[in-house]
């Protein structure tokens, strides 16, 4: 499986435009950050101020850590990226990913086109095939991989997680279209 | 009542909010002023605001509270349903439209009999007391029509303003143009004199002040492409719109924009602190 198109570097002109500081709209100039730039894919969501302002608080939320650490957040991020091969966002995680802690090896794996389970061990395993079905499947999951999943989290656990891929998979579709070039901190750092 | 509560009322009755709604008719234009906030020209996208959205701001704008209604562009009056829509609009509020003055000649003021004993004023640009300063920024021939213009629209019972804008000219220059406005029957009142925005097609030119959310007063303005800050604001620099002064991609209800609106104002100045009208 390939992707969507070549990973982008920092050079590449997106496909929708990028919204700088300077014309960030008055309502979400505060999302863009004071100390560094702004990452692409906010840049190309502040074309709808509205929708970016609606969306950052979610994300934020269904992003963080809560009874679910960072590393989890992190593999449901990362290979539903990576089933929908998105060429901005499975880089951009790979980052994410191995600072929050999950292992080279499990970072690979994860952004692979290919289903990651022999280099994923107990939750994050099933996990990761939980995320494959899901995207693959638009949302239907068979009986006895949830009955599997439970096995390892809650279900308020599993709303938050399905929350998440969904969420996920909304921003790999507009990266998929706008094509945004990679931030140049993900350049420099890979 | 609305589900904004009176806030409008307020906002406007603070000083924190202009009490005119705007709507951005059209960005074409007969003319092409090197000033241009809007890059506008006869050639450009007119990206016209519909009729029918145009009526429903209004309305609503009513309804919150608001005190007037702008029209601007672009030059409005290339709409041919605009005399009409204008008349229309002022059964609800106050209208104001801003115009270069040049469509006017001949029988073609005829086409703005709707607006005969209407509340309805024309803003008529002139920037000079003679086409030598006048015509350069704003084209050949522009003094003599504007000054062709503005007393019939008087005798025909249509209300004039004049607005001038200030790239230049000294002050003897402006107390001659006074002179002339007040001769051509406009009252001292209805003279509005503002710096040049430095947006646009000013930026380019190197004209005008920093026109940004510090310096510009808060008046609601609907535009085809959302709504903005202010009138000043939804400017067009190289064929881009700027966005740095958009406040919501949402215009219809206006209350849902006007809400995002009102709560940004606690970060602008008030509008008696404002250069720019």
């Amino acid at each position: 499986m390939a992707l969507l198109n070549d990973r982008p570097d920092a050079l590449v002109a997106a496909r929708l435009p990028l919204v700088d500081r300077e014309q960030a709209p008055l309502t979400v100039r505060d999302l863009y950050p004071s100390d560094r730039d702004a990452s692409n894919i906010t840049k190309t969501l502040a074309g709808s101020p509205d929708t970016l302002g609606a969306l950052a608080p979610f994300l934020a939320q269904v992003m963080n850590p809560t009874t679910l650490d960072l590393a989890t957040k992190e593999v449901v991020v990362l290979r539903v990226s990576a089933v929908n091969r998105c060429a901005y966002c499975v880089p951009t995680h790979e980052l994410a990913a191995r600072r929050a802690g999950l292992s080279p090896r499990a970072v690979a794996a994860l952004a692979s086109p290919q289903p990651p389970a022999a280099a994923l061990e107990g939750a994050h395993r099933v996990l990761a095939r939980y995320c494959d079905q899901l995207v693959a499947d638009a949302g239907s999951v068979d009986d006895a991989l949830l009955a599997e999943l439970r096995g390892h989290f809650e279900d308020h656990e599993i709303v938050e997680l399905t929350v998440l891929a969904g969420a996920i998979t909304m921003l790999n579709y507009v990266a998929g279209v706008a094509a945004p070039p990679l931030d140049p901190w993900t350049v420099a750092e890979r | 009542m609305n589900d904004l509560d009176g806030s409008v009322r307020e906002a406007i009755e603070g000083g924190l909010l202009g009490e005119r709604l705007w709507l951005y008719s059209n960005y074409h234009c007969n003319l092409a002023c090197a000033y241009c906030l809007t890059e506008s020209a006869p050639a450009v996208p007119r990206r016209r605001l519909p009729a029918e959205a145009m009526k429903a701001a209004a309305v609503e704008g009513e309804e919150l509270g608001f005190g007037g209604i702008g029209i601007t562009g672009g030059e409005p009056f290339l709409r041919r349903d605009l005399p009409g829509l204008a008349a229309e609009l002022s059964e609800l509020l106050p209208v104001l439209v801003l115009t270069n003055g040049t469509l006017f000649a001949g029988h073609r003021i005829d086409r703005l009999d709707p607006l005969r004993d209407r509340d309805v004023t024309l803003q008529i640009s002139l920037d000079a007391a003679t086409p030598i300063v006048n015509d350069p920024m704003r084209g050949p021939g522009n003094f003599e029509r504007v000054v062709a213009a503005i007393p019939r629209l008087l005798e025909r019972g249509i209300g004039v303003r004049v607005a001038t804008t200030i790239y230049g000219q000294d002050e003897d220059e402006l107390d001659t143009l006074r002179d002339l406005v007040g001769y051509l029957g406009v009252r001292p009142d209805d003279h509005v004199v503002r710096p040049t925005a430095a947006r646009g097609r000013a930026v380019q030119a190197g004209l005008g002040e920093q026109a940004g959310v510090e310096e510009l007063p808060a008046e609601v303005t609907v535009t085809v492409d959302g709504l903005f800050w202010s009138p000043f604001a939804p400017t067009v620099r190289g064929g881009r719109l700027d966005t740095d002064l958009l406040v919501s991609r949402q215009t219809a209800p206006l209350s849902a924009g006007v809400r995002k609106m009102l709560g940004l104002l606690g970060r602008a100045p008030t509008a008696e602190a404002a250069r720019f009208k």
